[in-house]
């Protein structure tokens, strides 16, 4: 359902309320019911419409409309960074300005511009990806089929419906409204949504007798958020909009859905370093109380190393990726619903698709007209003509193709001859759909069109020559060896059957589909698309394997598989899978790429037992029959073209329905998580070495190794240069392999490589102690004559330095398992950023930005021996990484 | 160098910097060992506490995968 972008729409109580309240509107007749909301089975002009909008507000729900702009700005600033850095403020107000004998501002206004920076840059960053998924959203369109007085039937925005409108629904339409029907065909409604019920729930036209509290057992209204299984309804919209029981009950809607493995990874990460901090806080406070004296500095500091190694910028850095990937993804025409799925369409294994239209080409073409015999006929087209242009349901291609025939055949003057009475709509249990219509002479007649084993199920009788008669077993045979000879040549085939004089009109029903005559069939061919094999070839290299769960039958799968290079040798029907229990299927799965004559219970049902193998499997699909295995599956995949609950359903949404397209926004979708994994990996790591710095520091020094307002410096810089990220490519071989999220890599990671930069920390310790802050201060710390406030900020500088350098740095060792800079090179603008970075941060202890925060700019005999310690980081950070992947397979 | 009287701060941070670097370098022959079929946790252990020792056992033993 849309949600309001802005805050008319959203307050449901600006609006006037519903001219009838749902139960009101199911107790009237359907007269009553049109003049209570004085409108026509006409429907509103556009004018009206208009008018009505204004009154009652556009049809979207108000519940998760996007945060104001304020709020947005508030939470940005509000964050453990900034609060330290007030805390900071509130000290050095008192420190610098009130017992201070000479006032300096200096610190204070330092502070307020990284608290302002820092604020901005992540408000700046969430706003550009919060509209780049809007936009993404917005290429996204479903729409409803209403009548205008003025127009007659048009397809407008679901935002766009009023109370009063007259809504025509068929399988697969999404309810935009709360509607009442006033016409309904054999109409099954899934309000899973809305009350939980997995079955279809039949809804009737006529007035509701029954007294309920419960408004969801109205069988003549239909619920927005709720969609048609089958059947066909003209309703009119009662309710629209936060007055819908779906905007009503919206918050508990949209809070059931649980957390992804993504959200549970980002979660267990954050909580890792989360329970680290809470136990290193205090160790390092007691530390440096007890050995330094200074209490409040003490406290500054572990506050300041919290907030340090709190990955605060990991949400703006995991939006930002998601969105740069999803607008990245679009260009590919890929459109990303739920940023989040992205990571699992990368670590997608196995693709389930459909055959039509991903393998084929999606251009059916009406090849034959064929009797019993195997002989054209032209009443055989015909009847399918009639059957295809009287049938209001979903048109589908094979219908398109049959009108498209007919038309070449002249067959529309006939329409004249007859009128429509009545239809009984598809599902896909029967396998067929059927029309009854009345000739001039009256004479009423029904035409059934459907797959073939179905209506030899339901024919007692063949037609030959115009003359009927009994369907013997051997003419069934010489049928079926027709269409198996058909099927065999790729061609999908329809049978077509009539019967004279069924039921008394307003009587019609499944039941009268039986004793019918069988006339013929109808062949059409959809040849297989010629990007199809290289395609498929293109998806196994990047270790994902297609299957293929249509319902065709396996005769037409198996000749379209075997043309685009799928093994169809082990193909499964339906019925062989229903014999299976679960698990043999789960062994039998995994060896079968085809499995035909599915129902659509049996396509989830293959999903389900896949995705319990351990792979992640992404399913696309574009029909009604698709929709409960894109539940079940991984991460859902539609087409811009599909039915309205196919797009709902879906997680992403291909503007082409081509496999191509498909493997393209696969690797962009793995990019996008490998950037996301990296950064998260070099900040568990990066943090965790840090901390072993700080409490050897905190242990073994005489001073603190760093002030906290340096501390905060060092964190800010070190963010800024992580924005680049999202920017990063990613090596070649990390895109050929399906990637999954998995929590425990990140610790074990860490843990390998998080020390390797807490040696060089030390190292630095050591080098500035003992060799440069006493040969610049005349002595080592607490020798008589040594300035002993000029060795720590010096020392504080040297750590200042390397610790930047070594973070910074970090970046390009993690971001590659080969050699940084020679064997694989980050993108331009992290070149550009921690080059950036880096000289930033080497020349703030020379300015007086660094003099400000209590440095000292350090000798020129600091840098050789700070580039040899940043080159036996690099050796060693090399030896680790190679030692990790030696253990565990692989980097990131 | 010059070390004076900070006589905590040159043994804590050398120690420091001795362990961490001993626990680093410990992978290598535990990892030579676990890419034989040895348990890297014991292994680590031991290399942790006898690194030349370990490293040149690691180097020696056969692999009891092949």
């Amino acid at each position: 359902m849309e949600k309001s972008k802005d805050t008319r729409d959203g307050n449901a109580n600006s609006f006037a309320p519903p001219p009838l309240d749902l139960k009101a509107a199911s107790k009237l007749e359907n007269d009553d019911l049109l003049r209570a909301l004085d409108v026509t089975l006409k429907g509103n002009s556009q004018s009206k419409a208009t008018e009505l909008q204004t009154k009652y507000g556009r049809n979207v729900i108000s519940h998760e409309k996007p945060e104001s702009t304020v709020r947005r700005l508030i939470k940005a600033f509000v964050n453990p960074f900034t609060m330290v850095l007030f805390v900071l403020v509130v000290i050095s107000i008192f420190t610098d300005i009130i017992y201070a004998e000479q006032k300096s501002f200096r610190t204070i206004i330092l502070i307020f511009s990284m608290v302002f920076m820092s604020g901005m840059l992540r408000f700046v960053q969430e706003n550009r990806s919060n509209k780049a998924a809007e936009k993404l959203k917005a290429m996204v369109h479903t729409t409803a089929l209403v009548e205008r007085a003025d127009k007659g039937k048009v397809d407008i925005p679901l935002s766009e419906i009023v109370p009063g409108d007259i809504v025509h629904l068929s399988a697969g339409d999404m309810i935009p409204a709360d509607l009442r029907f006033v016409a309904v065909k054999d109409l099954f409604i899934d309000q899973a949504t809305l009350t939980g019920e997995s079955d279809p729930v039949e809804k009737y036209d006529g007035i509701n007798q029954k007294e309920t509290k419960n408004q969801f057992e109205l069988l003549n209204i239909g619920f927005m958020g709720s969609h048609v299984v089958s059947g066909t309804a003209i309703g009119v919209v009662v309710a629209t909009g936060d007055r819908t029981c779906f905007g009503s009950m919206a918050k508990s809607i949209t809070g059931k859905r649980g957390a992804t493995s993504f959200d549970k990874g980002i979660n267990s990460v954050s909580w890792v370093l989360v329970r680290f901090i809470v136990a290193m806080v205090p160790v390092v406070f007691f530390i440096n109380g007890f050995t330094k004296g200074n209490w409040l500095q003490a406290l500054l500091f572990a506050l300041s190393v919290a907030v340090g190694v709190t990955p605060e910028m990991l949400p703006m850095i995991v939006t930002t990726n998601l969105a740069k990937g999803a607008v990245a993804m679009s260009r590919k025409k890929t459109v990303v619903k739920h940023l989040d799925s992205m990571q699992n369409f990368g670590a997608m294994d196995i693709l389930c698709t459909d055959k039509t239209g991903t393998l084929t080409q999606n251009k059916v073409v009406l090849e034959y007209h064929l009797n019993v015999r195997g002989e054209e006929d032209p009443r055989v087209l015909r009847h399918a003509f009639l059957n295809s242009y009287y049938q209001t349901g979903l048109k589908n291609l094979m219908d398109i193709a049959i009108l498209s025939h007919g038309e070449e055949e002249a067959f529309k003057p006939e329409i004249g001859s007859y009128t429509k009475v009545d239809e009984i709509p598809f599902d896909f249990n029967r396998r067929r759909m059927s029309v009854i219509i009345k000739d001039t002479d009256g004479k009423t007649q029904m035409i059934t069109k459907g797959a073939v084993e179905e209506m030899l199920s339901i024919s007692s009788c063949a037609e030959y020559n115009g003359k009927a008669m009994e369907l013997t077993p051997e003419i069934r045979t010489e049928i079926l060896q027709h269409v198996d000879k058909l099927n065999n040549q790729g061609m999908r085939v329809l049978a077509v059957a009539q019967k004279n004089d069924p039921s008394a009109v307003g009587e019609f029903s499944v039941k009268d589909e039986v004793d019918m005559t069988f006339m013929g069939y109808v062949a059409f061919l959809d040849p297989p698309k010629e990007t199809a094999k290289s395609a498929i070839q293109a998806l196994n290299e990047y270790g994902i394997s297609v299957k293929i769960l249509t319902g065709d039958n396996d005769a037409i799968s198996r000749f379209i598989c075997n043309q685009v290079g799928i093994n169809a040798e082990n193909l499964l029907l339906g019925s062989q899978i229903d014999q299976m229990d679960d698990k043999t299927l789960a062994v039998e799965a995994e060896k079968v790429s085809v499995f035909a004559k599915l129902a659509p219970q049996q396509k989830a049902r293959i999903v389900k037992i896949l995705r319990e193998n351990g792979h992640v499997v992404g399913f696309l699909g574009d029909g009604i029959n698709d929709a409960s295995a894109m539940r079940e599956s991984d991460v859902a995949i539609s087409v811009d073209t599909a039915v309205d609950i196919a797009k709902e359903s879906a997680d992403i949404i291909l503007l082409e329905k081509d496999l191509k397209v498909l493997s393209d926004g696969v690797i962009e979708g793995r990019k996008t998580f490998g950037n996301i994994i990296k950064y998260i990996k070099m900040t568990a790591s990066s943090n965790f070495g840090n901390m072993f710095s700080v409490v050897a520091a905190s242990a073994f020094l005489p001073f603190l190794p760093m002030l906290p307002i340096q501390i905060l410096v060092l964190n800010f810089i070190y963010d800024l240069s992580c924005t680049s990220i999202p920017w990063d490519h990613m090596d070649a071989d990390y895109l050929k392999k399906p990637r999954k999220w998995d929590a425990s890599s990140i610790g074990k990671f860490m843990i390998w490589i998080g020390p390797t930069s807490s040696v060089f920390d030390v190292t630095t310790y050591i080098i500035m102690f003992f060799i440069i802050c006493p040969s610049v201060c005349g002595g080592p710390y607490g020798s008589p004559g040594v300035n002993s406030i000029l060795f720590m900020s010096l020392f504080n500088a040297g750590w200042f330095v390397e610790s930047l350098w070594s973070q910074t740095l970090v970046i390009h060792m993690i971001r590659t398992p080969k050699i940084p800079f020679i064997q694989s090179r980050a993108s331009f603008p992290v070149l550009l950023f921690t080059t950036l970075s880096i000289t930033a941060g080497t020349i703030i202890p020379y300015t007086p930005f660094g003099a400000a925060m209590g440095m000292s700019g350090m000798p020129l005999t600091y840098f050789p021996w700070l580039v040899g310690m940043i080159l036996c980081y690099m050796a060693l950070a090399t030896f680790q990484k190679t030692m990790f992947i030696r253990k565990y397979g692989e980097l990131l | 160098m010059q070390f004076g009287n900070n006589i905590i701060t040159t043994i804590g941070l050398f120690g420091t910097c001795g362990l961490m670097l001993l626990a680093l370098f410990a992978t290598w022959p535990s990892v030579k060992a676990f890419q034989k079929g040895r348990n890297f946790t014991k292994w680590y252990i031991f290399s942790v506490l006898l690194f030349p020792v370990a490293l040149v056992v690691s180097f020696m033993i056969k692999d009891r995968r092949s």
